[in-house]
């Protein structure tokens, strides 16, 4: 690199004029075109695009890989939202909790103003994790040293206890779920000990569960299951339109809440600079902190506000992430490990030497960052009245073409068999919840700072002693962390107190498939209670705590909901409730719809993913959407070659093994994608 | 066109045909075949851009100059690795992978989940070794291992059954240190953290990730390494005793397993049963590589010590491995801890 001046506006001028330079500038939106269309698509995402891109980096200029990588990822969240609002199916994992606000907006007509105030959003919240990041340069080093492990323990802890918040009403439903997701957290090797916990010598079990499959089970399949058994033709009403006019008042309603917008963007990078705290739980956080800060507010129905704080701190989190990385080469999120790999490739070491002599690179992350969050949300912005027809593609076309990306794209996440089976259990687990009225979310929160909760812990205690809980934040958080709770539990004991005394008699009724769920659960904190009993004292720990929680949670809400009238089944729609059981023929339609994932799995297992994928879409189309050949033919087949192309000749995808290609080795060589 | 009438042999011949190579010539093989090479470990990780970096001299070199296709394959410390490319990975030469140090050790201690037998793999070569090293910061006030004989000093480690926490545990119970060992980081880069901000003394640590993630701390003096694990001293640490030399000389032993056992290092192998003149091939073509100027250079800056061991040797260091006196195989499990 040229000789320059390392002060600080020196470098950060230099750095801009680099950035802009024509030949690494074109890489830069080469990378946001790629990510957007990565977040588009429910499944695949940030880290799938950087694994692709690192090894083209290699004969890069640092500036230009920088540029192309950051640049996709930073475009990814931009448009992520767009099948979270339109179909209800989160882009990526970070575009969950956008489903709960903009979704509704779209089934209302209303996918403009969603989409513009989501871009938006995402572009603001994009822009000030990148000026964070800038301005916490100096200082980034001291900031992150005095943050020790019981600290990120309190912060943990605090996100945490925003499940009573985002329980919806249903406390003991939503302290159960996060229960189960801390449990499911546990899956795996246990590091400390070597111990395997509920591997059931399964070595795909060894390394854990990937959020990405729980995020695509909980929240994409049963969405789909809900539209396929609604009967509807379509997602929206006929006529929907994102255009000019009303994006732009969506981004006028992120402007009126400007104070909202710039808290969620900060929640967004303060908690990604924590390392292990990624896309899948800040969105969730920044949404509960709206939940419980904004007045007359009417989340999961469609409110704004909770697109804004949703997406604003799912775009900053770039920025957060980066802060950990720089200044310490820990990775501030999954993606960030690719970015240091690409450091590593080109010879830049994290650490003093990028906050001094290699400023240059450490602020064209900075712009990297921000333009591309500018660049793709002008796109999007350009492009969303094209997208918003998506919601009017017809359900026998959209199902399966949906249905397949999320069976493809959850085989990234391993590139095994059991990647497969992993999404269909929490498809399930997620259909049931929602039909019995159990929050998602707080699962969610529980799978992802469960383990960092574990972790943490152990290191507080092994390290400190019980003076860990007396460090003065740690101190401050964890009382407001455990005064939230509090405050749920007793709000729920005053509601409960008020309805009780308006009921006149008490009666119990036999269980019904609406307390599925909760027997199910109950059982399941029960068997690994017993299960977990024979491990060392340090694995079994945590599951023995949560099981109790969990297990006691439950029984409580059994009973409340076997005495008739349970006062908690009521709550707010959104997340918990699936809306119209009451169509006729939904429970036939939704057999049909798990008979048809069922033959796409088998499918896989006979022929392979590719050739499964081929037949099951024209099948679909043909037998349930009664299309003509004339459609037929040329969607599915093209979806097969992008596919094949794709998979095959960029991304080099391992395809699961076929039946088919076992009995023909030959053709399995020949074909490579049996 | 060429694809196409393969296709339609495969058509014809069905399951029946079971590929026997021998007639075939090597170059013809790898000029109509893609290389795959699998590599234990995410897409980031050192393994695989190991591979990346290799790909293309090897390409060079390797008869056919075959189109080369790294995929990542993390999963089970390596072993998903490991049993596919034992296993299920075709057997003619167009599948290899680079497996890690482990892959004997494993097999030894008999982990769970282990469905390979190491003797049988073809070991085509290996570079980096990957000795640890123990050390602890300059603030901590420790200057020599022989201090932590006294005084307890206390160490970051991932897990049990990393060698952030195997080595200063062997070091307790055969040399008499008192390393508190604390669990619970997520990765090397967040135990170096904690070093930096003074939550412990210091760490046990792979040799060639820390000069690459902290030189300065090695620069500046800030990091002091006490030990290194290997049978033979680094070259750039030179005077730092290895645990073979300060261990009691009956507990010796111990710490000659603990090094052969880690010096596979990030091993080549091709699946058994790939035909003989195809392994020939690859173990020429790597080695080769391993010489090339141009890749040396680039390999310097991408932090891989390029000094390749052969395959000889690789079968050697394997099978005294798997063969080492199980008396001291189960004293050293049992000091380690593992199930």
């Amino acid at each position: 690199m040229e000789a320059a001046d390392f002060s600080t506006l020196g470098a950060a001028g230099h750095a801009l004029l680099v950035v802009f330079d024509p030949a690494r500038f074109v890489f830069l939106v080469i990378g946001v075109l790629f990510g957007l269309f990565l977040g588009v698509i429910p499944g695949l995402g940030g880290i799938l695009g950087l694994s692709l891109l690192l090894p083209f980096t290699f004969t890069m200029d640092p500036f230009a890989a920088i540029a192309i990588m950051l640049g996709l990822l930073a475009a990814t969240s931009c448009s992520d939202s767009i099948p979270s609002v339109l179909i209800g199916v989160p882009g990526t994992v970070g575009a969950a909790a956008t489903i709960l606000d903009g979704h509704p907006l779209a089934k209302q007509g209303k996918a403009g103003e969603a989409l513009g105030a989501s871009f938006f959003s995402s572009m603001s919240g994009g822009v000030i994790g990148a000026l964070c990041l800038a301005v916490s340069i100096p200082i980034m080093r001291p900031l992150v040293l005095a943050v020790g492990t019981p600290e990120l323990l309190a912060i943990c802890v605090l996100g945490l206890s925003l499940v009573a918040v985002l329980s919806s009403g249903m406390l003991l439903k939503g302290l159960a779920a996060a229960a189960l997701g801390i449990l499911i957290s546990t899956i795996g090797m246990d590091a400390n000990t070597g111990v395997m916990r509920w591997t059931f010598g399964n070595l795909y079990l060894w390394d854990g569960i990937e959020v990405v499959l729980v995020a695509l089970g909980l929240f994409a399949l049963p969405e789909l299951a809900d539209l396929f058994a609604s009967g509807a033709k379509q997602i929206a009403q006929e006529g929907t339109k994102a255009t000019r006019f009303s994006q732009i008042e969506g981004a006028k309603q992120v402007l009126r809440n400007k104070w909202l917008l710039i808290r969620s963007s900060l929640i967004g990078v303060s908690l990604s600079s924590v390392p292990g705290i990624g896309a899948a739980v800040i969105d969730w956080i920044a949404y509960a902190h709206a939940k419980r800060t904004v007045k007359n507010a009417d989340f999961g129905n469609g409110d704004v506000r909770g697109i804004i704080a949703a997406e604003s701190a799912n775009s900053a989190k770039d920025g957060g992430h980066m802060v950990p990385t720089i200044a310490f080469g820990v990775p501030g999120g999954p993606p960030m490990a690719l970015i240091l790999g690409a450091f590593l490739v080109h010879n830049i070491t994290p650490g003093p030497e990028m906050l001094s002599t290699r400023l240059d690179i450490t602020y064209s992350l900075v712009w990297t960052i921000a333009l591309a969050n500018v660049i793709g949300t002008a796109l999007c912005f350009l492009f969303a009245n094209q997208f918003a027809k998506l919601a009017m593609v017809r359900v026998g076309i959209i199902i399966p073409l949906i249905l397949s990306i999320i069976f493809i794209g959850a085989y990234q996440s391993n590139q095994e068999w059991g990647d497969f089976y992993t999404l269909a259990v929490f498809g399930v687990i997620g259909w049931v919840m929602k039909r019995s009225g159990w929050p998602r979310p707080p699962l969610i929160l529980g799978f992802v700072l469960g383990a960092l909760i574990e972790n943490y812990m152990f290191i507080s205690f092994e390290r400190y002693g019980i003076g860990w809980i007396f460090r003065p934040f740690v101190l401050i958080v964890i009382t407001v962390s455990v005064a939230g709770i509090l405050w749920a539990g007793w709000s729920a004991i005053k509601t409960a107190m008020a309805n009780r005394s308006e009921r006149a008699a008490v009666s119990f009724s036999m269980p019904k498939a609406k307390n599925l769920f909760t027997i199910l659960a109950l059982l399941v904190f029960v068997a690994a209670l017993i299960g977990s009993t024979s491990w060392p004292v340090r694995s079994q720990l945590i599951p023995q705590i949560i099981c109790w929680t969990g297990a006691i949670c439950c029984a409580l809400q059994l009973f409340m909901e076997l005495r008739g009238g349970a006062v908690q089944a009521a709550g707010n729609g959104g997340m918990a409730h699936g809306g119209e059981t009451s169509a006729p023929g939904f429970c036939r339609r939704t057999r049909t719809y798990v008979m048809w994932c069922t033959g796409l799995l088998a499918g896989i297992a006979l022929i392979g993913l590719l050739p499964a994928v081929l037949v099951f879409q024209i099948a679909f189309m043909r037998l349930v959407g009664k299309e003509r050949w004339g459609l037929i033919l040329p969607v599915s087949i093209g979806y097969a070659i992008f596919m094949y192309m794709l998979f095959q000749h960029i991304v080099h995808v391992h395809w699961p093994q076929s039946v088919i290609g076992d009995l023909m080795p030959r053709l399995r060589s020949a074909t490579r994608i049996l | 066109m060429r694809k196409i009438a393969a296709f339609a042999a495969a058509l014809l011949v069905g399951g029946m045909a079971t590929g026997s190579a021998k007639a075939e010539d090597v170059k013809e093989f790898y000029s109509s075949n893609t290389l795959t090479l699998i590599t234990a470990g995410g897409a980031a990780g050192p393994y695989n851009i190991l591979a990346r970096t290799i790909e293309p001299y090897l390409k060079k070199y390797l008869p056919g100059n075959p189109n080369i296709i790294v995929q990542a394959m993390a999963g089970a410390g390596g072993l998903t690795a490991a049993n596919y490319l034992y296993a299920k990975a075709p057997k003619d030469g167009s599948v290899i992978g680079i497996t890690l140090p482990t892959l004997a050790l494993n097999q030894v201690f008999k982990v769970d989940g282990v469905a390979y037998d190491v003797n049988k793999f073809n070991f085509l070569l290996s570079v980096q070794q990957e000795p640890i090293v123990v050390g602890v910061s300059a603030k901590s006030g420790f200057t020599d291992w022989k201090q932590i004989v006294e005084k307890k000093a206390v160490l970051g480690s991932t897990g049990l059954t990393s060698n952030t926490s195997i080595v200063p545990k062997l070091m307790n119970k055969f040399i008499g240190t008192q390393f508190g060992v604390v669990t619970g980081y997520q990765g090397a880069g967040n135990i170096e953290l904690a070093v930096e901000r003074g939550e412990v003394d210091g760490m046990a640590a792979n040799w060639s990730g820390l000069k690459s993630s902290q030189p300065q701390w090695l620069k500046e003096g800030s990091f002091k390494v006490l030990v290194q694990s290997g049978l033979l001293p680094e070259a750039d640490l030179p005077n730092v005793p290895t645990l073979i030399d300060i261990a009691p000389k009956d507990k010796r032993p111990v710490f000659e397993f603990y090094g052969l056992s880690n010096a596979l290092g990030r091993v080549f192998v091709a699946p058994p049963g790939v035909p003989e003149e195809r392994v020939k091939a690859l173990r020429e073509a790597l080695l080769a590589v391993t010489k090339d100027p141009e890749f040396i250079k680039l390999a310097g800056e991408r932090d891989i010590d390029p000094h390749a061991v052969e395959h000889e040797d690789l079968e050697k260091l394997a099978a005294n491995t798997v063969n080492y006196d199980p008396a001291v195989v189960a004293i050293v499990r049992e000091a380690i801890g593992a199930e």
